[in-house]
């Protein structure tokens, strides 16, 4: 079983490699934002310089934390959470609509 | 003819793009219409033809308006077909409460089926056909294909509109009739005696009117321009913006079904027939059919078309014919209009346009109409579905009861969103189907669709008071327990799903 954490609707599934076609994204104001609420403007954010995040062709988001410490994951309605040194696949929550699948909620 | 490779020059190029947005200003607009000069504007379209002018000009409030009441008149015109008033007021009572019209004062009221004669715009627009191809004569290919790129800006700023009108407009006139076939079937299979309407008749004529409005929905002079040698094939791509619609519906059994929930003992084969007649009806003819045959034209939607001949006029001299300068009159003026040989039909214009759309490019306007006339009538979508007016402006008047009623799939979807799932759990007394350390999952029936499952999850970080707030999240109906509930929103296996550490 893969290790997984998770804040509020963003889901960090450890994984062993990230695909060849990924590539760097800038980061927004200086923080890594994993996703942003669409009312509130609140973010799932990564402030702490060591960790970068990556995205493939298929708009596949992966984070990548470099401190060996881990770093923390900060969002204005939730406890900060850890996230260990490693790869992490990164998983928006998505709710079920008849029709068109499925859609991403954003907090 | 102009120099063989010249197109425009930087001055008549200026000119150009000032006449565009002009006439993006004239399809845009949302004066009311300029009577005086859209009817001049008729007179000098009819002269060209050779006809007398119409005796009666009736001015509808809608293009809605106007397509019933010119629907109304063409069946009356037909020669051997017998109108019966009260039918065409059924109707014209559906539609208008479908779309939320002031009752009263249908457009046809004003006019006598005798006293109005053939629809002749297939006879208008050979005298235009002419026009259109001296113009590209006189004016030569690379002033006309230059020109033609910059008037297909303008068309696609508002021939967009006049899309989003013809949708709704056709798409109502088809609902409708629908209805109306489902009337008569129940009239039929309950064996009534037979009424004073005359529903046999509007069986066999409805899918003939409602294909000779699709015929003409995408085929206003605009396709003249594209349809002459020199215009280029980037200016239209020959496809017919309905038939991807049709193609795209690939949920072929709505009707039977519906068919099947408004009358239970209808036999399978009845619920095909009509469903059938009814594809026939919005099914388009062949190519050659639709260009010649003429039923509509668009005003100030065309401003594409019509900014095309007066940038060649303007720029480089070209003096349109009657027919055009009658046109560019109309579109300058008014709405949609249909001739007929002792009458016009002509509309008003918009009292708000805002087509906007959502970030998947689908018509979505959350607080009003995307278009609205004065006479009440409207277009408004939902992430790309025709909903009325009342889900859009009105939300909180939306009832479980009518949830439940909405035979419409995709508009039930909208109201059950307006209306809150997680609300409409709690009115419309929902079961709790399971329950875990994940959450809680919740069931309730919908007719004829399947069911709203939904997960109730707590947040892991309480608010400042203490408390944690819930959310409820939509998940597939075969979704049986919270957990896998949860796993299925992060699109994990239910057994993987056991997070580390979660905030």
């Amino acid at each position: 079983m893969q290790l997984h954490y998770r804040q509020g609707d963003v889901l960090l599934v450890a994984v062993s490699a990230i695909p060849k076609d990924a590539r760097l994204l800038p980061r927004d104001q200086g923080r890594i934002v994993l996703a942003l609420g669409e009312a509130t403007g609140h973010a799932h954010a990564i402030a702490d310089p060591r960790a970068v995040l990556l995205e493939t062709e298929l708009q596949q988001r992966f984070l990548q934390v470099l401190a060996e410490g881990g770093v923390l994951l900060r969002h204005e309605e939730h406890h900060p959470l850890l996230l260990p040194h490693g790869t992490y696949e990164v998983r928006r929550q998505r709710e079920y609509a008849p029709g068109a699948a499925w859609r991403m909620v954003a907090d | 003819m102009a120099d063989g490779g010249v197109g425009l020059t930087a001055e008549q190029r200026a000119l150009a793009r000032v006449v565009c947005q002009q006439w993006v200003g004239h399809g845009l607009t949302l004066q009311p219409a300029d009577r005086t000069t859209a009817e001049a504007g008729v007179r000098l379209v009819y002269r060209a033809a050779g006809l007398p002018p119409p005796q009666r000009v009736v001015w509808a409030g809608s293009p809605l308006a106007g397509a019933v009441a010119a629907l109304a008149l063409t069946a009356g015109s037909e020669p051997g077909l017998r109108v019966a008033p009260e039918v065409w007021e059924q109707i014209w009572v559906r539609l208008a409460a479908e779309a939320g019209m002031p009752a009263g004062d249908p457009v046809w009221a004003h006019l006598a089926y005798d006293q109005v004669g053939a629809p002749v715009w297939s006879r208008l627009r050979d005298p235009v056909w002419d026009a259109w191809w001296a113009a590209w004569a006189q004016v030569g290919e690379p002033v006309w294909e230059e020109a033609a790129a910059h008037a297909a800006a303008v068309d696609a700023r508002v021939g967009a509109v006049g899309e989003v009108i013809w949708q709704q407009v056709s798409g109502q006139l088809a609902e409708a009739g629908v209805g109306l076939r489902v009337q008569e079937a129940v009239r039929r299979h309950v064996g009534e005696p037979d009424q004073a309407w005359d529903w046999e008749w509007l069986s066999e004529i409805w899918p003939g009117l409602l294909a000779k409005v699709a015929r003409r929905a995408w085929l206003p002079p605009w396709e003249l321009v594209v349809a002459a040698p020199g215009a280029g094939s980037d200016v239209w791509d020959g496809s017919y913006p309905w038939e991807a619609e049709l193609e795209d519906d690939t949920d072929n059994d709505a009707l039977p079904r519906q068919l099947a929930e408004e009358l239970p003992d209808l036999n399978e084969e009845d619920a095909w027939d009509l469903d059938e007649a009814y594809w026939d009806s919005v099914q388009r003819g062949p190519f050659e059919e639709e260009v010649r045959s003429g039923w509509y034209t668009r005003g100030q939607h065309d401003a594409g078309a019509l900014a095309l001949i007066e940038v060649l006029d303007r720029a480089v001299g070209l003096r349109p014919g009657q027919p055009l300068a009658g046109q560019v009159l109309i579109g300058r003026s008014a709405g949609w209009w249909w001739p007929f040989e002792q009458a016009v039909i002509l509309t008003e214009r918009p009292c708000a346009l805002d087509p906007a759309r959502d970030e998947q490019g689908r018509l979505h306007h959350p607080t009003g109409p995307l278009v609205a006339y004065r006479d009440g009538w409207g277009v408004w979508a939902w992430h790309g579905v025709r909903v009325p007016r009342q889900l859009i402006e009105r939300p909180d008047t939306i009832t479980v009861e009518q949830i439940r009623a909405t035979r419409n799939l995709e508009v039930r979807r909208v109201l059950l969103e307006r209306y809150g799932p997680d609300r409409y759990l709690r009115d419309a007394d929902a079961t709790l189907a399971h329950v875990d350390e994940y959450g809680k999952l919740w069931r309730c029936d919908l007719p004829a669709e399947e069911p709203l499952t939904m997960v109730e999850v707590v947040n892991a970080t309480p608010e400042p008071d203490g408390t944690h707030a819930t959310y409820l999240l939509r998940v597939p109906p075969g979704v049986r327990t919270a957990k896998e509930a949860v796993a299925w929103t992060f699109d994990m296996a239910t057994d993987d799903y056991h997070p580390a550490a979660q905030t």
